[in-house]
């Protein structure tokens, strides 16, 4: 099963929402016209989330007369999109720089994408010649894995909680600490041996090791046609109406596969106007498609197909053509039990809401870990999370973990905004300060919030938050003190954590 | 008339609260005291473990970290926050009602009393659970008022107080331990109960 990896081009821009935040847009509307010129070479490209595309190079690559005039076309092309979005004005005035990108040719998403990153610090476009990837792989730390996955998509996809980067790194923790320190050492290691240390991973990180790409091909008959494609009996102008199509389509494709117990990783979807106008554009997932995301990918699809070509008529035809897929490896049916009427619905109004005000509208918890609660979950716009195939992973109350907040976990957590600015007193009435080795210069006992005065009743801490101490830029320097307050005039009592940070302190969370 | 459903099921160490087996589909709760929105949580997590999921609505800062000692199931759980408008909150909240089993909702001061009435009709309609919760006393800066919540015509009352916080001291150890008090009551439920609890455990944490 030596299979012959795909020669790849991928196109990463690594802070890519970012960007499009510091603009006020979307990841996707913002990244649409970076798509838009490089398919103005490319016919078809794929397209995993906002800031990276990836094609494969034999035509295109033929056509520009080579992989490096390939890389420099598509270079050019971007650069002079990103120039004309400066230039225009939708981005002049924001002071918003123009955002990095790398650009990486090589066999294999895995390789190819290392050569993305390594074209970043230099700037240029990096070729990896024909059959030298898996010697560049062999030298490769293994850490280069939780910069790749995006473009490789989640190792052991299929695990539960193998999704996030955090987990990324808890495997390539593990294989440092088992000694394996670049793609070559987990090269020497047998197939066998991997999968029975590490289970799935193993299996994907023996394929990636030795140059292959993570699914190996699969040649199975596509779904029926019938299956796949629609035709609408007059041309439909609506774009609810069309995507209520695509769910069904997409339901009926996804389940079909599912029957027969595989995946679709690359879909293709076409959609037809009555006056013969198409869209075309391939879409990739590593882990697979569910029939909400690739309602949501089409819904991508077709407003800027709207937007950019305007179509002279309404759509009359709609196909979803499944490239490439995988067998299952039993992710989201056999761990949920299937896909519930309940789920179904809970998406649509969440779809139907993030229509009515923006997907930042809705927001889905993720969890990310920490110590500060603030920081427990990460709040995800809800277009960058694919609610089908959420797994959560097993949620451990950190109570362990040194400086953590221990249980019971407040009910209310704020950021530091401005507006969170109390005045934490002492018994002397001045404002209570720590010393650097955590001494308080006075006992706490009086708080104000607003317009509100609370007199302290006890007190816990004050804790260091020290985090990020490595990253001079975004190191917390701060404490934290756990406060049972009583309301001035009331019997009311109340519980809260103040966090003195920079010599002032803010309300950080709150029982409520 | 809509067919009945079975009530939304609540925690066993809550069934000695809500006696109809659950909070009965259809209902609007109005969740008060400095616990609220704990309670509000622990009422409803256990229906989130069976499939329903939780729309919090308005509670940009909810702690996710209370929301899973609580027991509810993350993977249901979603935050919205609409427009402030009264109307546009309504029309946001109402499309959410279409997809929601369960929805704790911090309305904004500007809600009407007639703009609530529309979405407590969809909630009937619809057979979900509106828990309505007064943060207001939290967040002192907030736009949220306690007036708000009033907008509802509340079939049930829940006042959830703290009556012991366990653990902490002048300068000494943390919070190991929050009692509250739990008393509901309300048009719904002429004969009030009452019960106090640790209402970060009500739930278990492990799907069974």
């Amino acid at each position: 099963m030596r299979d012959q990896p795909t020669r790849v081009v991928v196109v990463q821009f690594p802070h890519w929402s970012a960007y499009a935040d510091a603009l006020g847009c979307s990841a996707r509307s913002a990244f649409e016209p970076v798509v838009r010129a490089v398919v103005a070479h490319v016919p078809l490209v794929e397209v995993t989330a906002p800031g990276i595309i990836v094609f494969a190079t034999r035509g295109p690559s033929r056509h520009a007369g080579g992989d490096d005039a390939l890389a420099a076309l598509v270079r050019a092309a971007i650069q002079r999109q990103l120039g004309a979005a400066h230039d225009t004005g939708a981005v002049h005035g924001t002071g918003t720089a123009r955002p990095r990108f790398g650009i990486g040719i090589a066999d294999g998403r895995l390789a190819a994408a290392i050569a993305a990153q390594h074209s970043l610090h230099t700037g240029t476009p990096h070729v990896v010649a024909p059959g030298a990837s898996r010697n560049v792989l062999s030298d490769t730390p293994v850490h280069a894995l939780v910069q790749c996955v995006e473009v490789i998509g989640a190792v052991g996809a299929g695990v539960p909680g193998a999704d996030d980067v955090a987990s990324y790194r808890e495997v390539v923790s593990l294989l440092q600490r088992l000694g394996l320190y670049r793609f070559g050492d987990v090269a020497t290691l047998s197939e066998a041996d991997l999968i029975a240390r590490l289970g799935a991973f193993g299996r994907d990180l023996f394929r990636l090791a030795h140059g292959m790409d993570r699914h190996p091909p699969l040649t199975v008959a596509p779904p029926p046609d019938r299956v796949c494609s629609h035709q609408f009996d007059s041309p439909v102008e609506s774009r609810d109406a069309v995507l209520a199509i695509v769910d069904q389509l997409a339901t009926a494709v996804v389940g079909h596969l599912v029957a027969h117990g595989l995946s679709v990783v690359r879909l293709h979807v076409s959609l037809e106007s009555d006056h013969g106008e198409r869209s075309e554009r391939m879409w990739y997932r590593a882990d697979g498609w569910s029939a909400g995301a690739i309602v949501e990918s089409v819904r991508w699809q077709l407003d800027a197909w709207v937007q950019h070509d305007a179509p002279t008529s309404g759509v009359v035809g709609v196909r979803l053509s499944p490239e490439q897929m995988v067998v299952d490896v039993g992710r989201q049916a056999s761990l949920w039990g299937g896909e519930r009427d309940g789920d179904r619905h809970a998406q649509r109004a969440i779809r139907r809401v993030v229509d009515m005000h923006g997907a930042e509208s809705v927001t889905i918890p993720t969890w990310r870990g920490g110590r500060d609660p603030a920081r427990w979950f990460e709040f995800v716009r809800s277009d960058a999370v694919d609610l089908e195939r959420r797994v959560v992973r097993e949620v451990a109350m950190p109570v362990t973990w040194r400086g953590s907040l221990p249980s019971p976990a407040p009910s209310l957590v704020f950021d530091a905004a401005p507006d969170a600015h109390i005045d934490v007193h002492g018994t002397d009435g001045r404002s209570v300060g720590v010393t650097s080795r955590h001494a308080m210069s006075d006992e706490p006992a009086v708080v104000r919030m607003g317009s509100a005065t609370y007199d302290v009743l006890a007190w816990a801490g004050p804790w260091p938050v020290e985090e990020r101490w490595w990253d001079a830029q975004r190191a917390r320097r701060a404490v934290r003190l756990q406060l049972l307050l009583r309301e001035r005039g009331t019997e009311q009592t109340r519980a809260m954590i103040a966090v003195l940070e920079h010599h002032v302190w803010r309300r950080a969370a709150w029982y409520a | 008339m809509p067919a009945v459903r079975a009530p939304l099921p609540v925690a066993s160490s809550l069934l000695s609260l809500f006696t109809d087996g659950g909070v009965v589909r259809g209902r609007t709760v109005a969740c008060t005291g400095d616990a609220a929105l704990s309670a509000a949580l622990a009422v409803s997590a256990a229906a989130t473990r069976v499939g329903s999921w939780l729309a919090v609505v308005g509670v940009p800062h909810l702690g996710v970290g209370a929301a899973v000692e609580a027991g509810v199931a993350i993977e249901r759980l979603i935050l919205a926050q609409p427009p402030s408008a009264s109307r546009e909150w309504v029309t946001t909240v109402a499309a959410l009602v279409e997809g929601f089993d369960v929805l704790i909702v911090a309305p904004p001061a500007s809600l009407t009393g007639h703009d609530a009435r529309r979405l407590q009709s969809r909630i009937v309609a619809r057979q979900s659970v509106l828990l309505v919760v007064d943060v207001s006393g939290a967040l002192p800066t907030s736009r949220t008022s306690g007036n708000a919540s009033r907008a509802f015509v509340a079939d049930l009352d829940v006042q959830a107080n703290t009556v012991s916080w366990a653990g902490i001291e002048r300068g000494g150890s943390h919070i190991t331990q929050r009692l509250v008090q739990l008393r509901v009551g309300g048009r719904r439920c002429p004969v009030p109960r009452e019960a106090t609890l640790d209402l970060s455990c009500v739930t278990s944490q492990r799907v069974s």
